[in-house]
């Protein structure tokens, strides 16, 4: 295994190399390295360099008391966006215990941030790159930092950076304030973050920094510099470390494709190191495209002229015909995982509705079904409509003319070809005489149990197992469930701090969840899936509903099959659940501010209006306007970055009528989130995917139920705005 | 008047069902993961040729493959060839114009024939190809013929005597080039550029 990894390396570069002979530039062969910010950058300083599009990383670092985990995404090939966690250890080691927040039992302080990243100018043959930085915009601003760098790449092995940073990165050595006093930022005595600290930018004490990358061969890399970042608090008042020196000094190394990991000198006396993930949502390790068997050629019909009678449509009236057709066509399509929900024809005109289980690729599912009746159908059969199912729903119909798929199997260009040729729309109703669904699929049981966790805040929380079960009572209802058990965990080390606020702790009291119920079940449902009327799609799901709230969701969306806009609407009547992960609903709690313990009870009407939009070029738009589980009313905004193989990196921000005052800490909800299909993983065909959504702070404001099965995502996945992503692998 | 054609149960030839006599076939000869047969090139001409069945042997360096592939249907003048893992390449007037199951997969193209390649004319050139995020590439070029001169050519024990010739295809920013061992006006051996993600590939002619 190992060596076969190899050699698709090898061969990976053999092909770029052999591609390439005479536009490979030297300046490709030194690829942006990244910080201990998970920026691209030199040790403790960032560079004016820019990740190529869509690259996505994931970094961990530390030194003396300091550790930071960053993931960053460049979002377009001019702007990247940064969340970052920092934590400080020996906190109150020489201060003792915050006097601002008398409870405080901290022994390392926790700091997330966002920081948004601007391309400015791109290497040219003199231009530097250049970047200007956002570090910590709407935080707490104890890591604020503004800064204009510039990083030019000489031959194809060494690079020089030099910038001026403000904020953090004016703190040591400043040459001077050219903009102004810096006004005072966060005061965590009145303030609650996340607001945008834009009159601070720029402002106050200016420091240049800058520094060496030196590469020495294909997989080592040498670095120095020399930082503006005074630590004023870590080295100063709470004496976490010494900051002996500017000077900073390391080694790295890469390791395969995407890792890299480095050993540092820091600031004199301290030791470093760290570890990055690069990942190219574009490239799938190891191969370009996606492995599994080819297809089976398209079946050609006789001539008219030669066999007439291949073409009679007597067969029609034939009794068995139904099931002798279907019979043959499972046997081209069970290979793929693609199961027959329906299967009706007249002389003419088939229809078909099926499950796809397994290809990743929509078009290339339809593809597959395509050949399929080519080679089964009678000759006089010359429209085929495929009817991908979902949930019992029939999402969508792609109507393909027989002549077409064999006039154009061999042509240059076939998948675009054939797209001019083929139409989208409403599945409508079925052709008469079918015979419903395959044996074997209603009812159908299936179970799957997957090791779990559970967080509870940074770095602490539970593992354990989970199990999934759903039945498939009927095409469009479901009864599913699952179930968690905790296998061990570091919740001791968990200390509430009270992050304010003082809306009803919808959300908030995750802790408590986590730590009562060891064994829970996160999730019981009957879901009723139908599609009632053209491009109209429903679901109404009943039972507990998520880990924290059960009760009663509804939901309509409007999505034509070829439109990039959808709109929906959804209700829920929800009551708050039990902490100990049974099913009751309500708990015993003891208020934020202390006093005794009382049974807490909520019940919410929540609903939002939807509407869905894809812009193109892999940039979607989502924008719910409702009321949240904590009764604010207010609108959430997402935006996604999605590739075509399904890789989808998004965030989304919530304002709702419940003030900074009482949401807390952070002020309003916002997040990140990312889903990464195992295709890009494995290589292979398969519609798994892991989806994971982070806060930089879970709050009770702008909170939705978390319902398993929402519409749009299911629904899309077979319209025209998601199926021409990579529609070409209908041939494939 | 009743129906003429009364439909039945087929059996079906998919990837290495029984119905393809190459099947079965192909698969004794494959080398599988960890199995114990011998390397491919060590089977000898007498057990290839055993099937009666047209055989190519395909190298696919990029990626490990050394295989066999033998035809799984012909259509006018474009052939399908298929390996027993599923693998399918499509031939047209015997130069490659698709491949499936590489991962970086030559979805379609336009090609010269033989003749063409035989007879030494310039012709245009256009690959379109499983690129990054699963989308579509596209490289046209300009290509022309130069003959290298004669090779003999051993395959599986059996000489042949061959003119190599080279196809150069050029465009604004790169070059590839095929290269063809003609054996009269066939070709008997080729090594084919795909995609950028797989470069190229090598088919010879072991049994006609």
């Amino acid at each position: 295994m190992a060596s076969k990894r190899r050699s698709l390396l090898l061969a990976t570069l053999g092909a770029s190399v052999f591609l390439f002979p005479a536009a490979q530039s030297s300046r490709a062969e030194m690829k942006p390295s990244l910080s201990f910010s998970g920026v691209p950058g030199l040790i403790d300083m960032p560079s004016g360099d820019t990740m190529a599009d869509g690259i996505f990383s994931i970094s961990t670092s530390a030194f003396g008391p300091v550790s930071r985990a960053t993931i960053s995404f460049q979002i377009t090939p001019w702007m990247a966006g940064s969340f970052r966690l920092q934590n400080t250890r020996k906190w109150n080691a020489a201060t003792g215990v915050d006097p601002l927040i008398p409870d405080s039992v901290y022994s390392s302080y926790n700091d997330r941030s966002f920081d948004l990243r601007f391309r400015l100018a791109e290497e040219g043959v003199w231009m530097p790159a250049v970047t200007l930085g956002l570090q910590d915009f709407l935080g707490t601003g104890m890591n604020s930092a503004e800064y204009l760098v510039a990083t030019r790449t000489f031959g194809d092995r060494l690079k020089v950076t030099g910038g001026v940073g403000w904020g953090r990165l004016g703190s040591y050595n400043s040459f001077g304030a050219p903009f102004g006093e810096r006004p005072p930022g966060f005061d965590p005595a009145t303030d609650t973050g996340s607001e945008l600290n834009a009159d601070t930018w720029f402002k106050g004490p200016a420091a240049a920094f800058g520094g060496l990358e030196y590469r020495v061969n294909d997989r080592w890399t040498v670095k120095a510099e020399y930082s503006s970042d005074a630590y004023d608090l870590e080295s100063g008042e709470k004496q976490t470390f010494e900051r002996g020196s500017p000077w900073n000094f390391g080694v790295e190394y890469q390791w395969g494709d995407y890792a890299r990991i480095g050993a540092y000198s820091l600031y004199g006396e301290e030791f470093g190191l760290s570890f990055h993930l690069i990942m190219d949502p574009k490239r799938r390790p190891g191969t370009i495209g996606i492995l599994g068997s080819g297809p089976v050629p398209v079946g050609h019909r006789p001539s008219r002229a030669a066999n007439p009678d291949a073409w009679d449509k007597g067969w029609v009236t034939q009794p068995d015909a139904n099931a002798l057709l279907r019979k043959n066509l499972s046997k081209y399509l069970e290979k793929d995982g693609i199961l027959i929900e329906d299967f009706a024809y007249t002389a003419g005109t088939v229809q078909i509705r099926i499950r796809n289980s397994t290809i990743d690729a929509p078009s290339q599912a339809v593809g597959r079904v395509a050949r399929a009746l080519s080679n089964v159908m009678p000759a006089s059969v010359e429209t085929f409509e495929i009817v991908p199912v979902v949930r019992g729903m029939a999402a969508s119909k792609i109507t393909i003319r027989r002549s077409d798929l064999e006039r154009l199997e061999y042509t240059p260009n076939a998948g675009a070809v054939l797209r001019e040729r083929i139409a989208y729309s409403d599945a409508g109703g079925m052709i008469p005489g079918s015979l419903g669904p395959d044996e074997g699929l209603y009812p159908k049981f299936r179970w799957r149990i997957m090791p779990g966790y559970r967080v509870s805040a940074p770095a602490r929380g539970d593992i354990g197992i989970r199990a999934t079960a759903s039945y498939d009572i009927a095409p469009g209802w479901i009864v599913s469930g699952q179930v968690y058990q905790r296998v061990a965990d570091n919740l001791d080390k968990v200390f509430v701090i009270d992050k304010g606020g003082s809306l009803p702790p919808v959300r908030s009291d995750v802790r408590d969840y986590n730590r009562e119920g060891a064994f829970a079940v996160e999730r019981a449902t009957l879901a009723w899936y139908a599609h009632p009327m053209e491009n109209i799609y429903s679901r109404v799901t009943v039972g507990y509903l998520e880990r924290m709230h059960g009760g009663v969701s509804g939901e309509i969306m409007w999505k034509p099959a070829n439109s990039r806009l959808a709109l929906g609407a959804e209700l829920n009547f929800t009551k708050q659940r039990n902490v100990d992960g049974g099913f009751g609903f309500g708990y015993m709690r003891e208020p934020d501010g202390g006093g005794p313990e009382y049974f807490y009870e909520h019940e919410a009407v929540t609903g939002h209006l939807s509407a869905w939009y894809d812009f193109g070029n892999g940039y979607l738009g989502q924008l719910d306007v409702g009321r949240y589980l904590a009764g604010d009313v207010g609108a959430t905004l997402t935006l996604d970055r999605e590739f075509a193989n399904g890789w989808k990196v998004g965030a989304f921000a919530s304002f709702t009528d419940a003030s900074a005052q009482e949401f807390g800490e952070g002020s309003f909800d916002k997040g990140v989130r990312l889903t990464i299909p195992m295709n890009w993983m494995l290589g292979n065909p398969t519609r798994q995917e892991i989806s994971q959504t982070i806060r930089p702070l879970q709050r009770d404001g702008g909170a939705r139920v978390d319902v398993d099965g929402r519409l749009y995502d299911l629904i899309r996945d077979y319209h025209s705005d998601r199926v021409d992503d990579q529609w070409d692998r209908v041939w494939r | 008047m009743g129906p003429r054609m009364a439909l039945k149960s087929a059996t079906l030839a998919l990837t290495c069902l029984a119905l393809l006599a190459g099947c079965g076939f192909l698969e004794k000869l494959t080398p599988r993961a960890g199995g114990q047969l011998a390397p491919i090139g060590q089977v000898s001409r007498a057990e290839i040729a055993k099937s009666g069945q047209p055989v190519m042997r395909l190298r696919v360096p990029s990626r490990g493959i050394d295989t066999f592939l033998t035809i799984r249907d012909r259509r006018g003048d474009v052939v399908n060839w298929f390996s027993a893992d599923g693998m399918l390449f499509t031939f047209r007037n015997d130069v490659l114009i698709e491949t499936r199951g590489l991962g970086a997969d030559l979805m379609s193209s336009a090609a010269p024939g033989a003749g063409q390649i035989a007879a030494g004319a310039g012709h245009r050139r256009a690959y379109f190809f499983v690129d990054d995020d699963d989308q579509t590439g596209r490289r046209d070029y300009l290509c022309r013929i130069t003959t290298d001169g004669g090779e003999q050519l051993e395959i599986f024990g059996r000489g042949h005597n061959t003119r190599k010739v080279s196809e150069t295809c050029e465009r604004e920013i790169g070059r590839i080039t095929n290269h063809y061992w003609l054996e009269g006006g066939k070709i008997r051996k080729s090594r084919e550029w795909v995609s950028p993600g797989i470069g190229q590939i090598e088919f010879e002619r072991v049994i006609d």
